[in-house]
């Protein structure tokens, strides 16, 4: 079953035609990866999917519900969150207040939320009164997850989880990743390590200079030598 | 410079119109030059530079006293202004001299104001020079012994006539388009569009940044002498808030970045003014042209932020191709191409 | 004028009572320039507002004060509202000088509306005699008003802190004023919240205008700008994006300005102004973020 589908989205910046024709379908409950180089487009389709850029033309549907003029607030409510690149956290917030702004358009029960982040990131239950600018780079990450989680969204999209962290830390991160996706949650996600995205994501698409290029399975990925070389060098 | 040609024509132009119409319209022509010269030297600053100043009827306050003061006839000084210093007491320059000199410590004063209160950025660097206007105004206020305070000083000699005033346009506007037609006008245009991709350029920030500012506000000290031999009087009020509001938004309105806009915009703010003056007075309603104006620029913000050119300049091209328009479409064109 | 411990007393209290309004401004402004990188100078012409509606309420509506402060009340949230949905609203993501000029504009605008509409001279405000009670603490003649300024300047500024961090709503509003993008994330309805937070300052700028209007016993239209900016300069000195930080500021200008005035000799009275300024360009060298604000590109 679709959870989401974009139909031939495109997107401008100015005068910077950035998507053309931007056709994806994201099944319920995968992981899938957006793959590509700097400035392919990822990171826009993902801002174009919440909400803080409007698309020119196409139609982006969630369940069959067209999103694309609904403003960002509105898809929260709808199911859908972002963890954005660098995070964006409330830094001068405690660890607890930025979850529990997370849950401000939650569409359940905030305790729940609640426990189900600390659950899966003890850490921050640990530290919850503490200021978020207080953590190290990894917590503030698994705090942008938490903060993601806590309106209960059937879609979670993630942005360069892996910016600026050790690689033991992105290791974890990930693994947490597929415990959130077997309890319901569609993933999508953006990532630098293309490595890391096609180990952790069912599907992946392929986007260069804003058009879509391929989608594969990312077993057949791995084990196709050419996308190797290109993109894992 | 191609409008060379044209200088002739205007002093003849002005000779006809100073004998020819009344003192109120040949007072609206003079009026309309001072604004020019003090909208087109804020464009430097706030327009190409991008550096948005609020202070510049500070500027024009430090002119307009220094100006008065030094050309003020000895013989009145006694009378008027009798606690000034000696030296001052018994001195009675030419006006020329007291104008560069008005000028010149308006620009000294932006040199020493400007290096720590450019490094900041745009709204920090506005309210830093607001205060530089309240301060100036609070100096003005309250050092009696030069400025009578809030008494003001009257009957000052009326040297500013139109030939004084549209001469100091021309300088002015020459002077700019010195400026903003070689590399210093294109510095600045980086400067305004990325300070720090200008930087790696090569440009010297701060020395641009400060030469905008600095020069700007010589004008601005030119243009408040000429105010103050215009109008024949000259109080710390004259010189407030309002006066800057007034004159950014004939900057806004005419386009930041453009000289001929400038002209266009002080011109038709001025009359628009002066017209609504009467308004007020009749109904003894005061602060509706104040009113008009803060409506216009608001509007201006919201529709139209690049004012009439924008970066533009006016140029036959601009004014044949309106034509053209007007003629192909047998209506006005609401904007220009 | 000698310097005795009773002069310096009266002029700290003068201080904390012009502190008061700066910080009950600089709450406000805080907020809204957090979420839009706005100075909101038409905030001053808000007090204004608030003292004139409170006299023709006053005077129209019966003596009631407590009718009259609801006016007052009511009549600042309404600029407020307006001015966001008339003006800020429409500049959305366009650059911050565009923002600067036209709340200049917005306030020259509402400045000359009460001018034209009701008078262009200053005028007495009313006397309400209940707050004009002086006593005497060991030899210092306070009046009630001042007790009240300084309390509800405390009280304002303690209930909305408290406000930002309890009330779902207020949470959001520092949120907001601290990441707008991150705020709409969450989900957020950010226009929604600029409104608020912009009414509620606009409603306690009001307040400040009956404040003002008692304490000082005059009012003309003109009065609003330069509390707009003295607000500003609080802001910066006790810290940009802190509403703690916003309300310490306002004291710590009301104290400086009212204790130089007072300290040194008379005839620099007329530099109060003056004063603050030079504490802002200090501020602005020394410490530019504030002594409690956030790090935020002051420099370029």
């Amino acid at each position: 079953m679709t959870l989401l589908r974009l139909e031939k989205v495109n997107v401008s910046y100015d005068a910077l035609h950035v998507l053309r024709d931007v056709s994806l379908e994201i099944e319920k409950g995968t992981i899938v990866a957006l793959i590509g180089l700097n400035g392919a487009g990822k990171t826009t389709t993902l801002k174009t999917i919440m909400g803080a850029l409007r698309p020119t033309s196409g139609r982006i549907l969630l369940e069959d519900d067209d999103i694309a003029q609904l403003p960002s607030h509105r898809r929260v409510e709808k199911g859908i969150s972002l963890v954005p690149e660098g995070r964006e956290l409330f830094y001068t917030l405690t660890v607890k207040e930025n979850l529990l702004l997370g849950a401000y358009a939650r569409r359940g029960d905030v305790e729940q939320g609640l426990r189900r982040v600390h659950e899966l990131f003890p850490i921050l239950k640990e530290r919850q009164n503490q200021h978020a600018g207080t953590l190290s780079g990894g917590e503030q990450q698994m705090l942008a997850v938490g903060r993601g989680l806590m309106s209960d969204p059937k879609l979670l999209m993630l942005d360069e989880l892996s910016l600026g962290l050790a690689p033991s830390v992105v290791d974890r991160l990930y693994e947490t990743v597929s415990q959130i996706n077997s309890q319901g949650v569609t993933i999508l996600l953006v990532e630098q390590h293309v490595d890391l995205a096609l180990k952790v994501a069912d599907f992946a698409y392929g986007l260069e200079m804003g058009e879509v290029t391929f989608r594969r399975r990312s077993q057949d990925l791995l084990k196709d030598e050419t996308i190797k070389k290109a993109y894992l060098g | 410079m191609a409008y060379v040609s044209a200088i002739p024509a205007l002093f003849a132009f002005l000779y006809i119109a100073n004998i020819s119409l009344g003192p109120y319209e040949v007072f609206m022509m003079n009026l309309i030059g001072v604004y020019i010269i003090a909208t087109v030297s804020l464009s430097l600053t706030n327009g190409y530079a991008g550096q948005f100043s609020l202070g510049h009827a500070g500027f024009m306050s430090i002119g307009g006293y220094i100006a008065t003061i030094l050309s003020f006839p000895v013989a009145r000084k006694a009378l008027l202004l009798s606690d000034l210093p000696p030296f001052l007491l018994h001195l009675e320059l030419p006006f020329l001299a007291s104008l560069l000199i008005g000028g010149a410590v308006a620009a000294l004063v932006a040199a020493g104001v400007g290096l720590p209160v450019l490094r900041l950025r745009g709204h920090y660097l506005a309210v830093a020079t607001l205060g530089m206007m309240v301060v100036v105004g609070a100096l003005a206020t309250n050092l009696i012994q030069f400025t009578r305070g809030p008494l003001g000083i009257n009957g000052i000699p009326p040297y500013a006539d139109s030939y004084w005033i549209y001469t100091w346009v021309i300088v002015t506007i020459f002077v700019m388009q010195r400026i903003v037609e070689t590399k210093y006008g294109r510095s600045l245009k980086a400067i305004r569009e990325d300070e720090l991709a200008a930087a790696s350029f090569g440009i010297n920030v701060t020395r641009m940044k400060l030469f905008s500012f600095v020069v700007g506000a010589f004008f601005a000290g030119i243009a408040g002498g000429l105010f103050a031999h215009l109008i024949t009087a000259i109080v710390p009020w004259t010189y407030s808030f309002v006066l800057t509001f007034d004159i950014v938004t004939m900057l806004i309105v005419g386009g930041m970045a453009s000289i001929s806009g400038s002209v266009i915009g002080a011109a038709s703010l001025t009359i628009l003014k002066q017209a609504l003056k009467p308004v007020e007075e009749g109904l003894r309603i005061y602060g509706i042209v104040q009113l008009v104006i803060a409506v216009i620029l608001i509007i201006t913000m919201i529709k139209r932020p690049d004012g009439l050119l924008g970066h533009r300049e006016l140029s036959l091209d601009m004014v044949m191709s309106l034509i053209r328009r007007h003629r192909s479409r047998g209506q006005l064109p609401i904007s220009s191409p | 004028m000698s310097i005795t411990a009773e002069y310096v007393v009266i002029q700290v209290i003068n201080g904390l009572v012009i502190g008061s309004v700066y910080a009950l401004l600089a709450l406000g402004m805080n907020t809204v320039y957090g979420m839009l990188k706005l100075i909101n100078f038409a905030h001053g012409s808000v007090v204004m507002v608030g003292a004139y509606v409170f006299l023709l309420a006053m005077l129209n509506l019966g003596s009631v004060t407590p009718i009259a402060l609801v006016a007052t009340l009511v009549a600042g949230g309404l600029v407020g509202y307006v001015l966001e949905l008339a003006a800020y609203r429409r500049l959305r993501g366009k650059p911050e000088v565009s923002l600067l000029i036209t709340s200049l504009g917005a306030y020259i605008f509402i400045e000359n509306f009460v001018r034209v509409t009701l008078t262009s001279q200053p005028r007495p405000f009313l006397v309400i005699p209940e707050l004009n009670i002086l006593f005497d603490v060991y030899g210092i003649t306070i009046r009630v008003v001042d007790i009240v300024v300084i309390l509800s300047g405390i009280a304002i500024s303690a209930a909305f802190v408290i406000y930002s961090k309890r009330a779902k709503s207020g949470i959001a509003i520092k949120a907001t004023a601290e990441n707008i993008r991150a705020a709409s994330l969450v989900g957020v309805n950010v226009d929604r919240i600029i409104v608020l937070a912009l009414v509620l300052g606009s409603v306690i700028a009001g307040f400040t205008g009956f404040v003002w209007g008692v304490k000082f016993g005059q009012i003309d239209p003109g009065m609003g700008f330069i509390l707009g900016v003295k607000a500003f300069v609080a802001i910066v000195v006790g810290g940009i994006g802190s509403i703690p930080g916003a309300v310490l500021g306002g004291y710590i200008i009301g104290l400086a300005e009212m204790l130089s005035v007072g300290l040194l000799p008379p005839v620099y009275g007329g530099y109060r102004d003056g004063i603050v300024f030079f504490i802002l360009i200090i501020a602005l060298l020394v410490r530019p973020y504030g002594i409690l604000g956030v790090k935020e590109s002051v420099r370029v």
